[in-house]
């Protein structure tokens, strides 16, 4: 199976006082298409910061990241965003919304950006409002939303390209039990019926459950690295 | 308390350019008001000294209205009058040759001992003997400097049909009767000496009266009644060229919009403030802090920028101020200083409105965003988008209709209601601005949502839902129309003063002392091709409880008049009714509609003597029928000019004002002429302008109200900008963590740009449309703001400016959006998606 994101030697250290320090040390990593990874760890082991350089939003001090075998620090902006658009899809843990736009809007917006016309669309769009269940919230603004129906916007939006990879910070770090075990299912769904890698940053064993992979990180290294079936 | 002082203080020196714009804004509005109050004191001190530099301690003047304008100093009866001081005159006028050219000279028959005791003559070099011997003369050390003179010069001077030869023996300041010397040269002189020139013994033609100021009026009362053939002006009435009340209100009106403007983007800034310190606000409220606690630390933040901002306003203020006040000094030519006073009552209110109105104003906003839930303050999960609620627009439709409502049943053109009227337009426009953001992005999006590109439609999406882009906008707005207000009105002075003003006569007779029919020779004179002589005098009338003082003119003949003055036009049969009618009164076609006047009404009028005070006393009313009506614009800008006959004039009105209009032959040298005029009536008490002159003074008076107006309106201006600066670094705070989402999820920093300059050129043009209907309806309601404080003139809506302002306007955009631009290049977007 072909390996949709790796690393090589993938080093980010901050200026913290004067002082240099090191929040992530020399991973390697491999994701092949179709898993669905669990980042777990405690709180500024690095984990989030991983995976906002798996996203090309934040950049290493040094080493690579491949998406599918590209690099993405030898892309320009241009090219970068264009790449976000099109093979990542991003959750938040506080689902990140355009506020002044509505449902349907926030949902094709990675859509126009990439010069596409949203009529064109909207078959596309009707049928992740029924994936997500909002189709009846189709043109009510995120503040009109409750968490778990912000979430389900947000999880929209990263799907409305097809992409590859879905990256997600703490999903459901935001959310209730009950929509978040809602949203965690849906995941699942989508990694199962779509065949799309997710990559999840959580600190919560359960939601790890989800997922078929489960990788452990402590103060910057990848501690373990643990298949489902293994487990 | 210490800690909450310290975390202000940190604030406050952390966040330095914000700082700076919150101090600098209440600064120029603490400076503003200081000095739009101190100004109009400053410039009455300032004339009052130029009255006392004229006058000396003069507080009554005396001549003789009849025939025979020269009287023995005996023939003024005094009984009952407590005079402390008095000086008799004798003027002549001459002419001499220095340095090559002539020189209108004016010879003053006086007692110099006399004369200096009332501070109408100041020495400052004599000739050693003292005293001042027959053909001797004081002059100005203007006149010496000007000319070379010193003293034992001689100076010949031409009077009537002889040469008089004089030695200067004493030299005085430019004070008392020396005062405004322009283009001539007095001589003090003694009486005999001027007498001599009359062919006269022991006459005078003036006198100057000093009694205590607390009994002027009963002195005038007294003069009055005891001599008939004396005309006893007040001193200050008889040199009043100024409308104090026109420049009180202008300058009311400036500071007004002023404060108006500081106001709202003190309110903005406050709103924007309070929103970015809610987490901090929140960090306290978790741990325990309470509301009321929060809300202190948060006010108290705001009277620390307040305190700080008026005292550096102040103390600025104050330095300025002397300068401010030179530039409005209108008697600077004629070497009046301007006397610069600090107000303590002034200096409180502006320190108080700049210290207090920031807190005051900030704590209401501080209130409602504090009432939001701890979870929502602590996260700092405010958002950017506009709530849309429909009570600001249906308020904004109220207050227009309220606005057009006020102005049409403001038949009278009250001031009160006119300003109300203005406010409740600006207020309207400011509250319908978001609707207007909005309905113009549904237009656009309804428009390009097809063919557009996404950040096209996302920057059009912006405007119409984004708070930031709306009080932005209104910003703008608000700065815009209050410009484009100055400029309207100064361009229609402009325009009435150069186009609709008729120039009806070339040179005027003017402050004329003898009868007018003493002058009908002058069509003699070389190069007059015509005259006519006006009888004027002023009357009040007041209708539905608003008054006008009237300017009225007794017309002896209908057709010469009318055939002299083209400035005036007759409308339908007017002048037929007023010839037959014997209490017939001609009104402006202005005046009728604006007081409901039909014809065959009868109206009072109250005429009025040279000091404004009623002719016979209170209530001697004189009733007069409205015949007819004209348009007199072209005559006079405050269309308060009304005629009637003659014989009604001579019968219930003094000619006050009266004055001999002369219209010189095509191509003749007015100076020439003006100068022929001088000589011929060399021993008349009169004035002599040209119709340049004449509307010089007009101007200039206009054009140091319009100055000050601009310069408040241009400060007005520059707090905007630093309200709109803020704002965008404001927004770019608030909107961080959007633009991190959007680049975050789908779009480039590229295309972050894009999005910015869209809603950017956006703003400009629903600013500049709504500029336009703004100005629009501004032309239109400002016109009884103007028309209510005496300016009824035309007035258009300039394109010129409407242009400039459009481009200076899109120009402050796009440079604020270069620091914009930058940030977004250098934002730490994982920062900004995770921390607030």
């Amino acid at each position: 199976m072909e390996y949709v994101i790796k690393t090589e030697d993938l080093r980010k250290s901050f200026q913290n006082g004067g002082k240099e320090i090191e929040v992530i040390k020399e991973i390697d990593l491999e994701v092949l298409e179709g898993e669905f990874v669990s980042i777990m760890g405690p709180s500024g082991c690095g984990k989030s910061t991983l995976l906002y350089m798996l996203g090309g939003i934040d950049t290493p001090t040094s080493g690579k990241v491949f998406i599918h075998n590209e690099d993405i620090n030898k892309m320009k902006d241009k090219q970068k965003s264009r790449l976000r658009r099109k093979n990542i899809g991003f959750v938040f843990q506080f689902y990140n919304l355009v506020q002044n736009l509505t449902v349907a809007e926030n949902i094709l917006l990675p859509l126009t950006m990439d010069g596409k016309k949203a009529r064109h669309y909207q078959q596309e769009l009707n049928d992740i409002l029924q994936i997500v269940g909002l189709t009846e919230r189709k043109n009510f603004t995120p503040r009109e939303l409750s968490g778990g129906q912000q979430q389900r916007v947000a999880i929209a939006r990263a799907l409305i390209m097809n992409p590859k990879i879905i990256l997600a910070d703490e999903p459901i770090g935001n959310l209730d039990s009950k929509s978040g075990t809602e949203i965690m299912e849906l995941f699942e769904k989508i990694n199962q019926e779509k065949n799309i890698t997710i990559l999840q940053v959580t600190h919560s064993q359960e939601s790890a459950e989800y997922g078929n992979r489960t990788i452990r990180m402590l103060d910057g290294l990848i501690e373990s690295d643990l298949k489902k079936q293994i487990m | 308390m210490r800690s909450v002082i310290k975390h202000i203080m940190i604030n406050l020196f952390e966040k330095k350019f914000r700082t700076l714009i919150v101090l600098l804004t209440v600064l120029l509005t603490t400076l503003v008001v200081f000095i739009g109050l101190s100004l109009n004191e400053i410039i009455n001190n300032t004339y009052t000294s130029m009255l006392k530099g004229a006058y000396g301690d003069t507080n009554i003047i005396v001549s003789k209205s009849d025939e025979e304008p020269l009287y023995e100093k005996g023939d003024l009866v005094t009984t009952n009058v407590s005079i402390e001081n008095r000086n008799d005159m004798l003027v002549a006028q001459g002419e001499t040759r220095l340095m090559n050219e002539d020189v209108n000279v004016t010879l003053i028959g006086m007692n110099i001992l006399k004369a200096e005791e009332s501070g109408l003559v100041e020495k400052i070099t004599q000739r050693e003997e003292g005293k001042l011997e027959k053909d001797m003369a004081v002059i100005s050390n203007h006149a010496a400097s000007e000319y070379g003179l010193d003293i034992g010069d001689k100076i010949s001077v031409e009077a009537g049909e002889d040469t008089y030869e004089y030695e200067i023996g004493i030299i005085g300041k430019e004070r008392g009767i020396f005062f405004s010397e322009l283009d001539t040269i007095t001589l003090a002189v003694t009486e005999a000496q001027v007498n001599t020139i009359f062919d006269t013994k022991d006459k005078v033609n003036t006198s100057y009266l000093s009694v205590p100021e607390n009994k002027v009026s009963a002195s005038m009362e007294a003069l009055k009644e005891q001599n008939p053939d004396f005309q006893i002006q007040n001193q200050s009435t008889a040199a009043s060229t100024r409308d104090e009340a026109t420049f009180e209100t202008t300058m009311l009106l400036a500071i007004i919009t002023i404060v108006m403007i500081s106001s709202y983007i003190i309110i903005s800034l406050a709103k924007l403030i309070a929103v970015e310190r809610m987490p901090v606000i929140g960090t306290f409220r978790s741990i325990g802090a309470s509301k009321k606690l929060t809300n202190f630390i948060l006010t108290l933040e705001f009277l620390f920028y307040g305190l700080i901002g008026s005292i550096i306003g102040l103390a600025l203020g104050m330095a300025i101020l002397p300068y401010v006040a030179d530039v409005f000094n209108e008697y600077k030519e004629l070497g009046v200083e301007t006397e610069v006073n600090y107000n303590m009552v002034y200096l409180s209110i502006a320190f108080l409105f700049g210290t207090l109105f920031p807190p005051i104003i900030s704590y209401f906003q501080i209130i409602r965003m504090n009432k939001k839930p701890l979870k929502e303050i602590i996260l700092n999960t405010a958002h950017t988008a506009q709530k849309r609620s429909a009570v600001p627009f249906i308020m904004g439709i109220l207050l227009l209709i309220g606005a057009f409502g006020l102005y049409y049943i403001n038949r009278t053109d009250d001031l009160l209601i006119s300003i109300l009227s203005i406010l409740c337009l600006f207020i309207s426009i400011v509250l319908l601005m978001p609707g207007f953001l909005n309905a113009v992005s549904a237009g656009l999006n309804f428009t390009f949502n097809r063919i557009g590109s996404g950040e096209l439609l996302l920057g059009v999406k912006n405007l119409g839902n984004n708070k930031m882009a709306s009080n932005n906008s209104n910003m703008i707005i608000v700065v815009f129309l209050l410009l484009m207000l100055v400029g309207m009105i100064a361009s229609g002075i402009d325009q009435y003063l150069n186009k609709s003003l008729i120039r009806d006569y070339d040179i005027a007779i003017t402050e004329i002392q003898d009868d007018p029919e003493n002058f009908e020779d002058v069509q003699e004179i070389d190069s007059v091709s015509d005259t006519y002589t006006q009888y004027v005098d002023t009357a009040e009338v007041e209708i539905d409880g608003q008054g006008e003082t009237l300017g009225v003119l007794g017309i002896d003949n209908l057709e010469s008049f009318d055939s002299f003055f083209s400035g005036i036009t007759f409308l339908d049969d007017a002048k037929e009714q007023l010839n037959s009618a014997e209490d017939g009164i001609v009104l402006d076609e202005y005046q009728l509609e604006r007081f409901g006047l039909q014809l065959g009404d009868k109206i009072e009028l109250q005429p009025l003597d040279a000091n404004y005070e009623p002719l016979e006393g209170e209530d001697s009313t004189v009733t007069a029928t409205v015949v007819g009506s004209m348009e007199s614009l072209g005559f006079s800008q405050n269309r308060a000019t009304a005629l009637i006959n003659l014989s009604f004039f001579k019968k219930d009105f003094e000619d006050t004002l009266g004055q001999i209009n002369i219209k010189a032959a095509p191509g003749a040298d007015l100076e020439k002429v003006k100068k022929e005029i001088n000589d011929h009536y060399s021993n008349a008490d009169m004035t002599v302008n040209t119709f340049d002159e004449i509307l010089q003074t007009q101007k200039s008076t206009i054009d140091t109200l319009i100055l000050g107006m601009t310069i408040i309106v241009l400060l007005g201006l520059l707090i905007g900008v630093l309200g709109i600066s803020n704002n965008l670094l404001v927004s770019f705070i608030q909107r961080k963590k959007e633009y991190a989402v959007l680049y975050s999820v789908c779009m480039s920093r590229g295309q972050l740009v894009k999005v910015l300059l869209v809603e950017t050129i956006l703003t400009f043009i629903a600013v500049t449309v709504a500029g336009f209907a703004g100005s629009l309806a501004m032309n239109v309601i400002m016109a009884k703001l103007l028309y209510a404080i005496g300016l009824r003139i035309d007035f258009q809506f300039n394109t010129g400016l409407f242009l400039i302002l459009s481009v200076v306007v899109l120009v402050l955009l796009l440079l604020s959006n270069l620091s914009i631009i930058r940030k977004i290049y250098r934002m730490n977007i994982v920062e900004s998606l995770r921390f607030e």
